[in-house]
């Protein structure tokens, strides 16, 4: 069997891609079906409930909630996956190099990661907003550069064990460069491990994104995201307007969950160990 | 094992002094430095450098990193921008109610999830496990906040069981007078960690299951209920324990949105406050309160290992 048979063997995981990919159709397709005006503030037609002509309502500045969700979604799932897919990248390179190369260097690119796990994200992340203005390439490579820190110790662990097996030692043997050893062989054989994170990666950076609009450093209106939408729906939580909190909410929680049931999937089928 | 534990000391005090050159450099490298985080945009040059110089920061960086080291040991974090007080005594203030709440959540989160975590294992694959897998599942892919809102629609809302506002009081004993008001906020704090640990439970419990020494505890024919709960569950749970340090950081992550969602006068609610305010020296003291916890907690969990894991000690210095 294929690796994609054995992921979509498992049901889980075939939710998991189903519900990723109707999100994805929802929120890049959808605006060509359902047309709504997300760039102009009309008060008049602020904070509707559901009903006609606003399936979802209408937030305190009159934006009909679900084209919102259409919009913000896309904001969502572009910086989620180019985050997650930076943090992978320095987080592989950064772990084979350190696990591949060993003495000093491991020491000296293991300690980095030790004092990168104990400074918050999100202090580093209020940090870098005061420095910058957020846009959505400013905040994938900020996120993705303050979350590479679990996909280094996955692969430095990969690579510690991958250094010792015969192959790579023959072809160190036969005069490989250090970098092509790890480039050539090490990052690809250890791929899968790497593959798998990287949608945990995913799941989590859309986590983060929703965590730094929540704490009022996403991107600037009328531009929005999920953790933006529900930022501001907050205020009205108390007036009953769940319209504009659960919407998005909903969403952050359904896409991050599909996206691990993705990954879950993947793990099981690349690992060898539970396959009997 | 002496040496083993003198080396990860080293190597713990190295972290915490990365940590502060990080700490130092990104306040540095503030447009305008500190003083147009204090004194605004509208400031003058002359307000900047007289705050500067004041304030020692025209000096050249090393000298400023030489002062600050020395500060630090001496426990003096400096002062608030904003509140008229040490950052030393608002975090003395603030950590002990930050650790009830985090401590009460993540207690309870650990007295759930192994359980659960142990018993998924045990029906691996079977329709229960895969309900308990959806659920952790969704409890992870909850952001906090959305937790708490939720919460607060039904149990503050819809059935007024419990207050939206979290306790307020300047005391722990005050604050544990009003236990109505603590559940909101603890239940919401479970959450991630209620997902992370029987997951991580889940997946230790499978390994150990496929180990050797299972087998042979079978094939001399002891109850498989004696298997789990004497041979498997120590095992699994060393690694769950070497889970717990690195936990911190998460918790920490977790505290700052669930306190200021319930408004708890805790350190969360402080650093929040002080991120808005752009109080840099105390954003800089609970970032080295919480770095210092980091690595104090990696460093127990490593331990802790040590003590209860013989696998570990026959391993000796783990090179």
């Amino acid at each position: 069997m294929t690796v994609l048979s054995r992921v979509f063997a498992r049901r889980t995981a075939l939710v998991g891609a189903i519900l990723l990919l109707l999100v994805i159709l929802f929120c890049f397709f959808g605006p060509l079906l359902y047309g709504t005006d997300q760039s102009h503030t009309d008060l008049s037609a602020a904070r509707l409930g559901p009903g006609s002509g606003h399936p979802l309502g209408t937030d305190d500045l009159g934006y009909d909630v679900l084209g919102r969700l259409m919009v913000a979604g896309r904001t969502s799932l572009i910086i989620g996956v180019l985050a997650g897919l930076i943090a992978t990248a320095i987080g592989a390179v950064w772990g084979a190099l350190a696990g591949y190369t060993g003495g000093w260097l491991d020491t000296v690119l293991m300690r980095v990661v030790d004092t990168g796990v104990a400074i918050p994200a999100l202090f580093l992340l209020l940090v870098a907003a005061t420095l910058v203005t957020p846009s959505v390439g400013v905040l994938a490579l900020i996120i993705g550069c303050v979350s590479w820190l679990v996909p280094a110790r996955l692969m430095r662990a990969e690579t510690v064990s991958l250094r010792e097996r015969d192959y790579i030692r023959a072809i160190t043997v036969l005069g490989a460069s250090r970098t092509r050893v790890v480039f050539r062989h090490v990052i690809p054989n250890a791929i899968g491990t790497v593959v798998v994170n990287a949608t945990f990666q995913i799941a989590d950076a859309i986590l983060l994104v929703a965590y730094v609009s929540f704490l009022g450093l996403g991107v600037p209106a009328p531009d929005t995201d999920w953790g933006a939408m529900l930022s501001k729906g907050i205020t009205y939580t108390f007036d009953g307007s769940w319209w504009l909190i659960l919407p998005p909410g909903i969403a952050i929680v359904l896409v991050v969950c599909a996206i691990n049931f993705l990954g879950d999937g993947l793990r099981d089928a690349f690992a060898v160990k539970g396959r009997r | 094992m002496t040496r083993y534990l003198l080396k990860r000391l080293v190597l713990a005090v190295v972290v915490v002094l990365l940590v502060t050159v990080v700490t130092f450099v990104l306040l540095h490298l503030l447009p305008g430095g500190p003083a147009r985080g204090v004194l605004g945009v509208q400031a003058t040059q002359e307000q900047i450098d007289a705050f500067n110089k004041a304030q020692g920061f025209d000096q050249p960086l090393p000298v400023q990193f030489w002062d600050y080291l020395v500060r630090l040991l001496h426990g003096d974090l400096g002062d608030s921008y904003t509140q008229n007080s040490p950052v030393s005594t608002l975090l003395t203030e603030r950590v002990p109610k930050t650790l009830l709440l985090t401590a009460i959540s993540t207690l309870l989160a650990i007295v759930v999830a192994l359980p659960v975590g142990v018993w998924q294992a045990v029906r691996r694959g079977k329709a229960a496990d895969h309900v308990a897998t959806g659920v952790t599942f969704l409890l992870y892919a909850t952001p906090v906040f959305f937790l708490s809102l939720v919460l607060i629609i039904v149990f503050a809302q819809v059935l007024p069981w419990f207050p939206a506002q979290a306790a307020q009081g300047d005391t722990i004993g005050e604050l544990l007078s009003q236990p109505g008001s603590l559940v909101l906020p603890v239940v919401a704090g479970m959450g991630a960690a209620l997902a992370a640990f029987s997951r991580y439970m889940r997946a230790s419990t499978l390994d150990n299951l496929a180990e050797d020494y299972v087998r042979t505890a079978r094939a001399k024919g002891t109850p498989e209920r004696t298997i789990i709960w004497r041979h498997v569950w120590p095992n699994s749970l060393t690694s769950v324990v070497s889970m717990l340090g690195y936990y911190v950081p998460v918790v920490f992550s977790g505290s700052l949105v669930v306190e200021s969602m319930f408004n708890y006068p805790g350190v969360g609610l402080l650093f929040w406050t002080a991120a808005r305010n752009a109080d840099f020296p105390v954003l800089l003291g609970v970032v080295l309160v919480i770095a210092v916890a980091t690595v104090i907690g990696s460093l127990l969990a490593d331990v802790v290992q040590l003590v209860i894991d013989p696998r570990v000690r026959v391993k000796g210095a783990r090179s």
